[in-house]
């Protein structure tokens, strides 16, 4: 039996547009789990990115709560919000998102000094270590216009993870990728997970898609499909490729 | 059409920066039609007053004695003169003591005459006619009002050598030719019975030529006398000798500059500091547009796709800064204009008369025109950067900021991380900054200026470096006391404290090359005041003050002639030295000097300067007791020697503190909107990585706080070096050529404390925003 890291119940999520409520998410139930590499998909506009960012705390729900370690997130306050996110969650953003005149690892150690539980040695020391572990270590003084949108990626997935978070939260960490470089981020996010890292994703990217133990489909602010997958082999691509295909294909997509 | 439709765009879309420049040229506008009008209508009823007391182009006290009937033909027979009026008068050469003030300024009293206005009880309009004297009444000019702080209904005694005479202020009337604070002399009105009576007196008296009675006779230049007021007088005293024979003399021109001296000082100071706060305006303009522009790279672009052209987009820019700038001129001209009274009304009683104001509106709109036509070009030169924009790189992806590796490259400490982070945001972005630099920098230079100048009038050092003669103790003797007889006096007086200067001077106006200058006659020339050269130590030498030196094109060595009566001398210039009298048009020479053009330096009032001032009272007790049966001896009040004026320096100061602050919270608030707006993304990766909105604020302000302590440092350091000269420019009116800086640490400090703890302040205020951010901006749907 799995623990459940993070509990929705009943998330709703609309907007005001011209004076008329528009429904994102109406009412969805959701659990995810430690140890989980969960995938969300979902046609473009299903408002994925939507009930990830008020998974995480990033946007506040309309309706309904998110429960992390017993309390709602819906409800924190800001300084609450603020501590969860540079202790128990990480952020991976679409499109990178590095503070431009900061250095790649100077972007990195700030999001460390913020969680005053480590030592800024020790968040040095580990941010020297997640530099080497994901091969920017050459680049790490570099700013981020001064490198690629892969290298960008890697040092947005090293500064989330810095804080050694609970559950890390990526949207579309590929989206804005080309190919060498989606593998490069997948196999590193992979890496995290095979370490234990819990994380939730959104993607509409098969390639991402097949790297998940679970995924679920959004449709209409709803879940609406579930899809559990053995851990992730490499060697097994083509044929979660498949699985994963024909799953989708039932779902409609 | 299509540019009014952008227009209107625009103007909706940035209405915070429309606003802005709206209050920005309303503060400029108000301040241009107050400082202008005020100083227009100074000018005018200056003129009305002359033009409605008929005062003379040259006025000259002239000793009764002289203004025989030869001295009367002479007159008759010079051609450029039109024709003259004299008025007798009795001369009070012992001063005039009031129930809060003594003072020994040289009073010339004649019975009432036409030209002469009366001002009602509270000193703000005429009176429609001036009721005629009873015996024991008097009219004093508004200037004395000032001067012997005195009241209708108080009692003043004049004194003279026939004795001393009461009477009772019945008012104030203008008297337009000496009748402001700053002149020496005094024209006051008594009943003709009181006149005949003290006239009387003083001719049976032993007089001499201090104390006696005389004419004030006002010459008036023919219609085909072209010479100014000054040549003039030159010419007719050649021609007739009248000024030699004169206690002074004084032409209309210096009256009139004399009299307005303080009204234009001050006000010019003001109407600089308001033309570079339009200058500042124009920064912060050029930055808001540039900005802008960098904001508004993609819209542009498609703009320019659907076949706008550069003139076009770069005509609505213009239009939208050039309509605020209108708005807010015309509501500062309106505004303004029922203030124009309260602000003459600071000067009417320094100047002596009542200011009937009037919207200089012309000369207000022809600055503000010069105003637009400076920031239309401006305008136009910043949105030159239009032009370069190309359609389709704007569209595809704007124009994202790119930054390069900084040389300033401070490291990202954990223990200081909001300042270390707003250190990094700005080195990497100096440029968007420097406009706010420059801001910071000039606010802070006038605060120190207007600092310093405020700082010196109160400061003892301050106002003797600039040639003003600050006493500790001074003494006013019973009698005419001699040189000898002073030795004494200051003998007690070292023996109680160590003297720094002695002054103990004959005053007397006296002729050089044919222009009548002040001279002072000093029994302690080696206690003179040298700037260049030496001291007068020999009889054949004399020290001028710059401002003499450029009157009358002399330097040191050159000879000069001198008169003083039926007396001529001639002299070389041993220095040139600095002195406050006369505003600066004085020279000086010794005692031996004096002499030789019939000049006893025997003194009533002197007084010294001591090398500390707390001795003072020591010194007073001391002499009261040794010398108290021959001499009144009094300690000086500084405050109270240069109330009015201090008040009128700090009057400026708060204004332009109050400006200065306004404007740094006006500019903070339009460069920090523009930051904030570019910084958005950065805000909410801040946000999402667990910054809290109060550790971004406080970022969002020290970035501020670092601008303004460069610009205050920059202002400060250019202050230090420049104030001592731009001041001694801008006061050579007031005789001050050697402006002397006492700067206190508080008055360096406090301006660029000011400024960087307002930058600190608005931003943070501003930076509020800042809350309203959600990471929602980051979002990729």
């Amino acid at each position: 039996m799995k623990n459940s890291i993070l509990t929705a119940r009943s998330l709703s999520k609309s907007f005001a547009h011209n004076g008329e409520q528009v429904h994102i998410l109406s009412g969805v139930d959701l659990d995810i789990y430690e140890g989980d590499f969960t995938v969300i998909m979902g046609a473009s506009g299903s408002g994925k990115s939507t009930m990830l960012y008020a998974l995480s705390g990033m946007d506040k729900a309309t309706a309904g709560s998110v429960i992390y370690d017993g309390k709602n997130i819906v409800i924190m306050s800001e300084k609450e919000l603020a501590r969860l996110r540079y202790s128990d969650f990480g952020f991976i953003f679409q499109q990178m998102h590095l503070v431009s005149n900061l250095s790649l690892y100077e972007n990195v150690v700030v999001s460390g000094y913020l969680n005053k539980k480590q030592s800024p040695a020790e968040v040095r020391e580990r941010a020297d270590a997640l530099f080497k572990r994901i091969g920017i270590d050459h680049i790490k003084t570099h700013l981020p216009s001064q490198v690629s949108g892969g290298e960008q990626q890697r040092c947005a997935i090293a500064r989330a993870v810095i804080n050694q978070p609970k559950l890390l939260f990526a949207d579309e960490p590929t989206g804005a990728l080309n190919r060498k470089n989606t593998t490069e981020v997948l196999d590193l996010l992979t890496g995290l997970n095979q370490n234990g890292q819990s994380i939730l994703m959104v993607t509409h990217d098969i390639r991402a898609a097949v790297r998940a133990s679970r995924l679920l489909y959004l449709s209409d602010g709803n879940i609406i499909g579930e899809l559990t997958l053995s851990p992730y082999e490499h060697s097994a691509e083509k044929s979660r490729e498949t699985q994963v295909n024909a799953w989708l294909s039932s779902l409609e997509w | 059409m299509e540019i009014l439709t952008l227009l209107k765009a625009n103007i909706r879309r940035r209405k915070g920066t429309f606003v802005s420049v709206v209050i920005l040229m309303f503060i400029i506008s108000m301040a241009l039609t107050l400082i202008l009008s005020v100083s227009k209508s100074c000018e005018a009823s200056l003129n009305a007053a002359h033009s409605y007391a008929k005062s003379g182009n040259v006025i000259a006290m002239v000793k009764g004695t002289a203004f025989t009937d030869e001295m009367r033909k002479k007159l008759d027979d010079e051609a450029i003169i039109d024709h003259y009026r004299a008025t007798p008068m009795a001369v009070i050469s012992y001063g005039v003591d009031a129930p809060k003030e003594k003072s020994d300024i040289s009073c010339f009293f004649s019975s009432i005459h036409d030209g002469i206005r009366l001002l009602n009880k509270n000193c703000t309009d005429y009176e429609d006619s001036i009721p005629p004297l009873s015996k024991g009444e008097i009219y004093m000019s508004y200037g004395t009002k000032g001067n012997l702080k005195c009241e209708i209904g108080d009692k003043i005694t004049a004194h003279t050598v026939s004795g001393d005479y009461d009477f009772i202020i019945k008012g104030f009337v203008t008297e337009p030719v000496f009748g402001c604070m700053n002149i020496g002399w005094k024209w006051q009105f008594i009943s003709q019975e009181d006149l005949d009576i003290i006239s009387a007196a003083n001719n049976a008296a032993k007089t001499d030529e201090k104390c006696s009675t005389g004419y004030v006779v006002e010459l008036y230049k023919s219609d085909d006398c072209k010479l100014s007021d000054g040549k003039f007088r030159r010419q007719v005293n050649l021609d007739t000798d009248i000024i030699a024979n004169s206690w002074g003399s004084l032409t209309k021109d210096m009256s009139m500059h004399y009299t307005n001296i303080y009204s234009d000082n001050t006000l010019g100071i003001m109407l600089i500091f308001i033309l570079i706060l339009a200058i500042v305006v124009l920064i912060v303009t050029g930055h808001s547009i540039s900005t802008g522009i960098e904001l508004d790279y993609t819209n542009l672009g498609i703009l320019k796709s659907q076949g706008f052209s550069s003139t076009k987009i770069r005509i609505s820019i213009s239009l939208q800064y050039f309509i605020a700038e209108v708005i807010g001129s015309i509501i500062g001209i309106v505004c303004a204009i029922p203030l124009i009274r309260v602000l003459a009304g600071v000067f009417d009683p320094i100047s002596g008369y009542i200011t009937e104001t009037h919207p200089a509106l012309g000369t207000v709109i022809l600055y503000l025109l010069c105003i637009f036509a400076a920031s239309v070009v401006f305008i136009l030169l910043i949105t030159h950067k239009v032009c370069r924009i190309s359609p389709i790189r704007a569209i595809s992806g704007g124009r994202n900021e790119v930054y390069f590796d900084s040389r300033i490259k401070a490291p990202i400490s954990s223990r200081f991380l909001s300042s270390t982070l707003a250190l990094r945001q700005f080195t990497f972005a100096r440029k968007r900054y420097v406009a706010s630099i420059i801001i910071a920098a000039i606010l802070v230079f006038f605060m120190l200026m207007v600092n310093a100048l405020s700082d010196s009038t109160s400061s003892k050092k301050a106002m003797e470096m600039m040639g003003a003669e600050i006493t500790d103790v001074n003494i006013k003797f019973n009698e005419k006391t001699d040189k000898a007889e002073i030795d004494k006096v200051l003998d007690i007086i070292e023996k109680k404290s160590e003297i720094n200067k002695r002054c103990f001077h004959y005053g007397v106006n006296i002729s050089l090359n044919g222009e009548e200058i002040f001279c002072s006659v000093n029994n302690y020339p080696e206690d003179t005041l040298v700037k260049k050269g030496r001291a007068p130590l020999y009889d054949n030498e004399i020290v001028i003050t710059e401002m003499v030196a450029d009157e009358l094109d002399l330097k040191i060595g050159d000879t000069i002639d001198a008169a003083r009566f039926d007396k001529h001398e001639q002299f070389i210039v041993s220095g040139i030295y600095v002195s406050l009298y006369d505003t600066g048009m004085a020279v000086s020479i010794n005692a031996d000097a004096g002499k030789k053009l019939g000049i006893e330096a025997k003194v009533t009032n002197g007084g010294v300067n001591l090398k500390n001032s707390e001795d003072a009272e020591k010194v007073r007790a001391a002499l009261e007791k040794e010398y108290g049966n021959k001499a009144e001896i009094t300690l000086t009040d500084p405050d109270d020697d240069l109330g009015l004026i201090n008040n009128a320096v700090r009057a400026m100061r708060i204004i332009i503190y109050a400006f200065s602050l306004f404007f740094a919270l006006i500019v903070v608030s339009m460069v920090s909107s523009k930051a904030f707006t570019q910084e958005k993304t950065d805000i909410g990766i801040f946000k999402s990585q667990g910054f809290t909105t109060g550790k971004l604020r406080l970022q969002f302000a020290i970035r501020f706080f670092i601008v303004s302590v460069i610009g205050a440092i920059l202002g400060t350091f250019t202050g230090t070096l420049l104030i001592n000269k731009v001041l001694s420019l801008l006061l050579r009116g007031i005789g001050i050529t050697n402006f002397y800086t006492s700067f206190t640490i508080t008055g360096i400090l406090m301006p660029a404390a000011a400024i960087c703890i307002c930058f600190f302040i608005f931003a943070l205020i501003v930076s509020r925003k800042i809350k309203k951010v959600g990471i929602r901006q980051l979002i990729t749907e």
